[in-house]
C-alpha cells in the first residue's frame, strides 16, 4: 500500500521546517521540484505502526501563483495530491497566516488541521488565543504546538492519523464576501456548473481566481470549455470591474482580510501591554529626524572612539614592524636601485596603508553589530527623512548607505531607482560620501595629528561630507525638476543580540578586501610613486618628476594651505584615496616626519579635501557606465571646485582663528 | 483592510503610524504589506544585495556591502501612475 501523504503548507518562516524535522527525524530527503529549482523536502513519518510521507512545500503569503514558489505549493494542493494538509499557522501574526488559511480552505480541501506554532511567542506577545473557539469557527482542528521545544507534536501526529484514516471529519469555514461579489461567484459558477471541470475543482475557487483574472486558472478554463464559454465569463468579469472602477482581485483580497478580522474577534484578544514596549520607545527615539539623528552621532562617535582606541596602539605595532623590517632588509640588498623600491617605495608605501588594517578590521566589526543589533534600519530611517527634506527619493538612500562602503556598488545601485533625473542625482552626489578607503585616509591624520580627539575629528569630517552630499543634492534638484515621489516603507527588524560568529566572519571576509587591495593598487601605486620620487634624480633637489609635477599645481594648493606634496598625494589618490597616505609615507619616510612637517590645521585641511575632491578611477568609470561620460566629467569638476572652496574657507577661517 | 493598508501606503504612511489609524498589532500591518507584495501591489527594494553581487570591483574592493536586516518596500509604479494620473 502507497503511503498517505501529509503536506506542510504556510507562510514562510513560521516553523514549517522544524515541525518537518520534528516530525520525521533523520528520514529526509531533499530534491526539487519537478521542472523547477524550488527544494523539495520530503520526508517519513511513522505513527500507530503506519508510515506517511510527509512534504514541506514552499513557504508562501498567498496562492495567488504570482511566484513559482506560490505555484509549485498550489498545484500540489489543488491536485489533491495531500492526503492529509497541515497548515503551520505563526500565532504571533495571525491575520495574515489565516489569510492563506483561507486560501487553501477556500480550495474546497477538507482535510486541513492547523498547527498553531510559536504559541510560546504569542503570548509573550500578550495575544490570547482560545483554541477550542478556534476549532469551532474555522470548523478544521487547531493543534497548538512548539516544534522547538516538542509542544504538541503528539496530538499533531494523532490527529494526522485520525485525518487520513477518515476518522476525523470537518466543515471548513470557507470566505464570504460583499452580497454583489457573492452575485458574480455564483453566476460563474452556475456557467461552469455541468461541466467537466466540476468534477475536479471546487467551481466556487474557479469563480473566485477567474474575477482575480488569475492565468492558470483561465487557461485551465479555456482547454476545458473553449474560448466561447470562457470569452462570455471574462467579458461579464470586465463589467464587473467597470463598476468596481477597481481591480477585482485587490477587492477581494481585502474583504477576505475583513472576513479573517471578524471570525479573529471571536477567538483572539489582545491583552493590553503596559504602554509602550521599550522596543517601541527606542524606535520613536531612534528614528525620531532630530533626536534620531542626534543620536546617529552619538553612536558613530562612540564607534570611532572604539576604533581609535583599540586599533591604534595595534596600528603603530603594526607601522613599526613595518619600518623595522624595512631597516633589516635594507642591508641585504645589494642593488641600490632595488633596495629604493622595495625599502622605501613598497614597505614604505603598502606598509603604512597595510598598518591601517586593524582600524579597518575593527571599523567593520562595529558596524556589523550595529547591523545585527537592528541599528543601521533605524539609522536609514533617520537618513531616509533627511534626505527627502532636501530632495532626495526616498529610494536613494540605499544608493547611499552603500557609499559608506564603497562607491562603485553605490553608483550601481543608483538603478533601482526608476526615475532618470532622481538617478542622476543620486549617481553624482554619491562619491562625496566618503567610503571606507577614505576612512583610512582620515583616521591616519585624525591619529597623526589629533592625540585624543581623533573621534571627534573623523565625525565632523564625516559630516561635513554628508552634509555637502545633501547640500548638492538639494542644489542639483532645484535644478532638474523632480519626478514623481514614490513612497518607501522600511520595515524595522526587531532588535537582537549579535551572533559573534557571524560578526567576526563577516567583518573578515570585508577587511580581507582591504589587504587584498593593498597588495595590488597600492602596491603598484607605490611603485609607480617610488619611482617619480626617485628619477630623473633623487627628491630634495626639486628635479624629480614628482616634485616637478607637485609644484606646478603647488600656488593653487597654497590657497588651502597646502604644498607640493599634498598635490602629489592627491593626484595619486585618483586611482585609489589609500594612495595618498602610501604617497606621503614614501616622501617622507616616515610618520614623524610628517607630524613634524604639517600644523593639524593643515592636516585637517588635507583630510577634508581628500575626502570631497573627485571621486576614484573606479567611481569615475562607474558613472560613466552608468550615465555618459560628460555626466562623469561634470562630477570631476564639481567635486574639485567643492573641494577647494571647502579647503579655502577651512584654511582661511582655522588660520585667523589661530590654529 | 488590505485595500486601506495600501492606500494609506500609497500616502507615504510608515508601518507605526498605519498600525495606529488602524489600530491593529504592527505585526499584522507588515502581514499585510507581505500579502500587498506577494500580489504585487507593492515591491520589494533589494537593499545592496545585488549591487555588490555584480561589482566589476568585487575582486579587490576594499570591503564592504553593507548588510541591511529591514525590509524595504516601495509601491508598484502601476498603482502610482494610476493615483497620479487621475
Ligand atoms: N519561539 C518559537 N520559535 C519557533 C517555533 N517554531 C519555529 N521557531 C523559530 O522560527 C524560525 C523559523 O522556523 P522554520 O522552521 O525555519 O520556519 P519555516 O520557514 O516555516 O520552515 C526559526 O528560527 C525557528 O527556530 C516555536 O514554536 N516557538
Ligand atoms: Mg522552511
Amino acid at each position: 500500500m502507497a503511503m498517505k501523504v501529509v503536506a506542510l503548507a504556510g507562510n514562510p518562516n513560521v516553523g514549517k521546517t522544524t515541525i518537518f524535522n520534528a516530525l520525521t527525524g533523520l528520514r529526509q530527503h531533499v530534491g526539487n521540484w519537478p521542472g523547477v529549482t524550488v527544494e523539495k523536502k520530503e520526508g517519513v513519518l511513522e505513527y500507530n505502526g503506519q508510515k506517511f510521507l510527509v512534504v514541506d512545500l514552499p513557504g508562501t503569503y498567498s496562492l495567488t501563483a504570482h511566484s513559482i514558489d506560490e505555484l509549485v505549493a498550489r498545484d500540489f494542493l489543488l491536485k489533491g495530491s495531500a492526503d492529509v494538509v497541515v497548515n503551520v499557522v505563526d500565532a504571533t501574526a495571525l491575520m495574515r497566516n489565516l489569510f492563506l488559511t483561507m486560501e487553501i480552505l477556500e480550495m474546497g480541501l477538507n482535510n486541513v488541521i492547523i498547527a498553531l506554532s510559536k504559541v510560546d511567542l504569542a503570548e509573550k506577545h500578550g495575544i490570547e488565543i482560545n483554541v477550542k473557539r478556534m476549532e469551532e469557527v474555522l470548523g478544521v482542528p487547531v493543534v497548538p504546538v512548539n516544534g522547538k521545544e516538542g509542544v504538541g507534536l503528539e496530538e499533531l501526529k494523532e490527529k494526522i492519523y485520525e485525518m487520513a484514516n477518515g476518522v476525523l471529519h470537518e466543515r471548513p469555514v470557507v470566505p464570504k464576501y460583499d452580497p454583489e461579489v457573492e452575485r458574480e461567484i455564483e453566476h460563474i459558477t452556475g456557467v461552469l456548473q455541468g461541466t467537466p471541470l466540476a468534477e475536479k475543482y471546487s467551481l466556487r475557487w474557479l469563480a473566485i481566481k477567474l474575477l482575480q483574472r488569475d492565468d492558470s486558472v483561465i487557461k485551465l478554463v479555456l482547454r476545458h470549455l473553449g474560448s466561447e464559454k470562457l470569452d462570455e465569463i471574462m467579458g461579464h468579469i470586465a463589467e464587473v470591474e467597470e463598476r468596481y472602477k477597481r481591480a477585482m482581485d485587490l477587492i477581494i483580497a481585502s474583504q477576505k482580510y475583513e472576513f479573517i478580522d471578524n471570525l479573529m474577534h471571536r477567538f483572539v484578544r489582545y491583552t493590553k501591554e503596559e504602554g509602550e514596549s521599550f522596543s517601541d520607545q527606542l524606535d520613536s527615539v531612534l528614528t525620531h529626524p532630530v533626536y534620531g539623528l542626534i543620536a546617529l552621532f552619538g553612536v558613530f562617535y562612540l564607534v570611532f572612539k572604539f576604533v581609535f582606541v583599540f586599533g591604534l596602539p595595534l596600528q603603530e605595532l603594526l607601522d613599526n614592524a613595518f619600518s623595522s623590517f624595512g631597516e633589516w632588509l635594507a642591508p641585504h640588498i645589494a642593488n641600490e636601485a632595488l633596495r629604493g623600491l622595495i625599502v622605501d617605495g613598497i614597505i614604505a608605501g603598502v606598509g603604512s596603508v597595510l598598518s591601517f588594517f586593524p582600524l579597518v578590521f575593527l571599523l567593520f566589526l562595529a558596524l556589523s553589530v550595529l547591523e545585527d543589533v537592528g541599528y543601521m534600519a533605524r539609522a536609514a530611517v533617520v537618513m531616509e527623512k533627511i534626505m527627502r527634506k532636501f530632495g532626495l527619493p526616498g529610494k536613494s538612500f540605499i544608493p547611499l548607505v552603500l557609499a559608506f562602503g564603497c562607491n562603485v556598488p553605490a553608483v550601481m545601485a543608483t538603478r533601482t531607482l526608476d526615475d532618470e533625473r532622481d538617478r542622476l542625482v543620486t549617481m553624482l552626489v554619491n562619491p562625496l560620501i566618503p567610503c571606507s578607503a577614505r576612512l583610512s585616509v582620515i583616521s591616519f591624520l585624525a591619529a597623526a595629528f589629533f592625540a585624543g580627539h581623533q573621534a571627534l575629528t573623523a565625525v565632523s569630517i564625516y559630516a561635513t561630507a554628508v552634509l555637502m552630499a545633501l547640500l548638492v543634492a538639494w542644489l542639483l534638484s532645484r535644478f532638474v525638476i523632480k519626478g514623481e515621489e514614490s513612497p518607501f516603507i522600511i520595515e524595522l527588524p526587531e532588535y537582537l543580540i549579535p551572533s559573534w560568529k557571524t560578526v567576526t566572519l563577516h567583518s573578515w571576509e570585508r577587511s580581507k578586501e582591504f589587504i587584498k587591495k593593498a597588495g595590488t593598487i597600492i602596491l603598484l601605486g607605490s611603485m609607480a610613486i617610488w619611482y617619480l620620487s626617485s628619477y630623473p634624480v633623487q627628491m630634495g633637489t626639486g628635479g624629480s618628476y614628482a616634485e616637478r609635477l607637485g609644484m606646478f599645481f603647488e600656488p593653487y594648493m597654497r590657497l588651502m594651505g597646502l604644498d607640493w606634496k599634498a598635490a602629489v598625494s592627491l593626484l595619486f589618490g585618483i586611482i585609489a584615496k589609500e594612495n595618498v597616505i602610501s604617497t606621503y609615507g614614501i616622501i617622507y619616510g616616515s610618520e614623524e616626519a610628517i607630524v613634524g612637517a604639517m600644523t593639524p590645521l593643515q592636516a585637517y585641511v588635507l583630510a577634508m579635501v581628500t575626502t570631497l575632491y573627485v571621486p576614484c578611477i573606479a567611481t569615475i568609470g562607474a558613472i560613466r557606465a552608468e550615465s555618459n561620460w560628460k555626466w562623469a566629467a561634470f562630477t570631476v569638476v564639481y567635486m574639485i571646485a567643492l573641494a577647494s572652496i571647502v579647503g579655502i574657507i577651512v584654511w582661511n577661517v582655522g588660520s585667523a582663528l589661530g590654529y | 483592510m488590505l485595500e486601506r493598508v495600501l492606500k494609506l501606503l500609497e500616502e507615504g504612511k510608515d508601518v507605526d503610524e498605519i498600525a495606529g489609524e488602524l489600530n491593529v498589532p504592527r505585526e499584522e500591518v507588515v502581514g499585510a504589506m507581505e500579502v500587498l507584495a506577494s500580489m504585487g501591489y507593492i515591491e520589494r527594494v533589494g537593499a545592496g544585495e545585488g549591487a555588490c553581487a555584480t561589482c566589476p570591483l568585487r575582486n579587490f574592493c576594499p570591503g564592504s556591502c553593507f548588510r541591511f536586516k529591514g525590509k524595504v518596500y516601495t509601491v508598484a509604479e502601476f498603482r502610482l501612475e494610476k493615483s497620479s494620473g487621475k
